[in-house]
């Protein structure tokens, strides 16, 4: 397969396997996918398909037992634990499901987290980090702990942490699973408007009406990308 | 990721949970508190005694006289209990080590002293004039008695501060005199106050209370046999010297002439009725001793620092084993494994330096209180604080080491599941 300019990620026969006490589990049976720069796509499955399996390795948070992932033009199987984690730092947003906010920290203190791991000095960060709260509409609650939020409003600190370091991509994971119809549909609307600025997103949901926002729906299926790509949009 | 970075996520993971970080360290603080207190009050008391013995004069040996505790020797016929050390002692040491020896004796006179018609409460000691010079003492007023006076049976005597204050409140001491019975001895010399001075071995002699008149005035006036009168009956002694200073000069080493000057007296004392001090070898013997003790106490502190430390891993430990999640979603956004380590290991640094500065206050504070009760100064070394400091940092790293790599260890996807 060529990759063409506008590739950003492509994997190639990626299958996972775990090794377990009575035999072999292989949970994604050769997955090729290509992700392009701009695109916002969405995967549904069933439970215990493989999303959260694939976008772990997306997430350069796993390895691939067989196959390749190349990230921007570069094979990733090679990458040390380091140079993992400072893609993960500077080219991957991660949205948990239940946001993972660190407790201990208020808001604005979370958002500066990944910039810290990034070396970016202390004024830059209170700046950046204050700016990105305020455009996910939280602006007045930067000093409040995660327990004084409500979940949709943990959940935007949690999309403005991870774009604190200005990444390529962005990887959600049920992000709405936790929360209530209108959070969800507000936090689907912060990812729309991301999107429209040309970040990348690639969302795992159960919810049909989220996936519908999106550009293109995968669905998964016993470890298997099928390969009825929905364009959504009809692009 | 900058140190200061790394040191406030350390201080605000300790305050999460204030009171175990509290009752944590408490093992450090008490290992250091006891540390610090101990080497305070003990290097105190170390300082006090070789002050003493120094005082006494390394280059000196002492031998004192004592009273046999069975008087074989009493005299049947006259009752006199006859012992110590006498003048051919201090000749047979004269011939024995030259020039390069100086003998001073002193008698303790033991008979009342009295002062226009009273008694007052004060001692009279024979010495050698050299006495003055070897032990430093200086003069209020008057002069010393010297060799030509002794010689000539001058009826001379230097008193101590105490005895002019108390004895002489009004009049001009050296105008005056002082008897010890029939003998009239007149105030040549009134010495300066010596704070607590030592300069003999005997336990109640003290400059300040002192008679002092010259030896051989003494020797020819009452002569060295005394008497008592206790409820009518009568009992004597005859003791020529009660004390003896041998001053050697410095091409003497001590510990060369100490079994010769001892052979001599186990041959000619075989009543053992004298002691010998050696302030060189108590000197030797009490650093070493306070070595001992310092080992002692270094021993005992590592242990409540070990103990401290298991704390510290323990609570670290539990404090990993919480915040799982925590490192997963570290590591998701980028922290590298060494990070992650760096985080946990300051944070049991933190730990332990916040005991190890709390346990220097209380450590402190303790050798004040300790100081005021036992009566004796504390001094303060910088080196046991540093010391402390240093060390709570070094348990901190030791026994934060091993929860920190767990938690570095930890694979980022179990670590992002678990709840
Ligand atoms: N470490 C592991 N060891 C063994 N099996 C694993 C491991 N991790 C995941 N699995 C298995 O892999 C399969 C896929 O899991 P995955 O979490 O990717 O599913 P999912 O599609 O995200 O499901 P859900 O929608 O419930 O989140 C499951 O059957 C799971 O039990
Ligand atoms: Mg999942």
């Amino acid at each position: 397969m060529s990759t063409s300019q506008n590739t950003l990620i492509s994997l190639e026969d990626v299958h996972k396997t775990y090794r377990l006490s009575w035999g072999e589990l292989t949970v994604l049976k050769g997955v090729t996918l290509r992700i392009n720069k701009g695109d916002f796509i969405a995967i549904m499955g069933p439970s215990g398909s493989g999303k959260s399996t694939l976008l772990n390795i997306l997430g350069l948070l796993d390895k691939p037992s067989k196959g390749v992932y190349t990230l921007n033009g570069q094979n990733t199987t090679e990458f040390s634990d380091d140079e993992l984690s400072r893609f993960r730092n500077k080219s991957i947003g991660f949205i948990f499901q239940y946001f993972n906010l660190f407790s201990q920290l208020t808001a604005i203190q979370n958002v500066e987290v990944p910039m810290e791991y990034a070396g970016v000095s202390r004024g830059d960060r209170k700046k950046r980090a204050a700016a990105l709260l305020e455009k996910v509409g939280i602006g007045s609650r930067m000093d409040h702990k995660p327990t004084q939020l409500s979940g949709g409003e943990m959940q935007r600190v949690a999309i403005a942490r991870s774009l604190s370091n200005n990444p390529s991509f962005l990887l959600a994971d049920e992000p709405t699973g936790n929360l209530d119809e209108a959070s969800g549909e507000k936090i689907v609307n912060v990812l729309k408007e991301l999107s429209r600025e040309g970040i990348t997103i690639v969302v795992v949901t159960h919810n049909p009406l989220v996936a519908q926002q999106t550009h293109k729906i995968y669905r998964m299926k016993d470890g298997a990308l099928l390969n009825t790509n929905v364009d959504v949009n009809g692009m | 990721m900058s140190l200061f970075d790394i040191f406030s996520l350390a201080f605000r993971g300790i305050m999460m949970h204030k009171l175990r970080a509290f009752l944590t360290v408490l093992g450090i603080i008490f290992g250091i508190a006891s540390v610090i207190s101990m080497v305070a009050v003990s290097e105190g008391a170390k300082q006090e005694v070789i002050k003493q013995i120094e005082q006494l004069g390394v280059n000196n040996i002492f031998i004192r006289s004592k009273k046999p505790a069975v008087e074989v020797k009493q005299d049947s016929t006259s009752f006199i209990a006859k012992y110590g050390l006498r003048n051919e002692d201090v000749k047979h040491f004269s011939e024995l080590f030259g020039s390069r020896l100086q003998t001073i004796a002193l008698r303790n006179v033991k008979y009342p002293v009295h002062t226009l018609g009273n008694r007052v409460k004060v001692e009279a000691y024979a010495v050698n004039p050299p006495y003055f010079k070897l032990t430093n003492l200086e003069l209020e007023g008057g002069r010393f008695f010297t060799d030509e006076d002794d010689n000539e049976l001058s009826g001379y005597c230097v008193i101590g501060y105490d005895v002019a204050k108390k004895v002489f409140p009004v009049r001009d001491p050296l105008k005056c005199f002082v008897k010890i019975q029939d003998h009239a001895f007149k105030v040549i010399g009134v010495l300066k106050n010596k704070e607590s001075m030592k300069t003999s071995t005997i336990q109640t002699f003290d400059v300040n209370e002192t008679v002092f008149i010259p030896y051989k005035s003494w020797y020819n006036r009452m002569t060295p046999l005394t008497a008592f009168h206790d409820k009518g009956a009568g009992t004597y002694e005859y003791v020529e010297i009660t004390e003896l200073i041998l001053s050697f000069d410095s091409s003497i080493n001590i510990l060369d002439v100490k079994d010769v000057i001892s052979n001599y007296l186990e041959k000619s004392f075989p009543n053992k009725d004298y002691d010998m001090t050696i302030p060189y070898e108590l000197l030797q013997q009490k650093k070493q001793a306070q070595k001992i003790f310092a080992l002692v106490m270094i021993s005992i502190a590592s242990l409540a620092l070990i103990v401290g430390g298991i704390g510290i891993m323990n609570i670290m430990l539990a404090s990993v084993l919480e915040r799982i999640k925590e490192i997963g979603t570290r590591r998701a956004l980028g922290a590298t494994k060494r990070l992650i380590r760096m985080q946990f290991l300051s944070e049991s640094v933190c730990l332990s330096m916040i005991g190890g500065i709390i346990g220097i206050g209380i450590g402190v504070g303790l050798s004040f209180i300790i100081s005021t009760i036992v009566q004796w100064q504390v001094i303060f070394t910088p080196l046991p604080i540093f010391a402390a400091f240093f060390i709570s940092v070094i348990v901190g790293i030791v026994f934060g080491t091993y929860p920190a790599i767990k938690a570095s260890n930890l694979d980022p996807i179990e670590a992002l599941r678990s709840e």
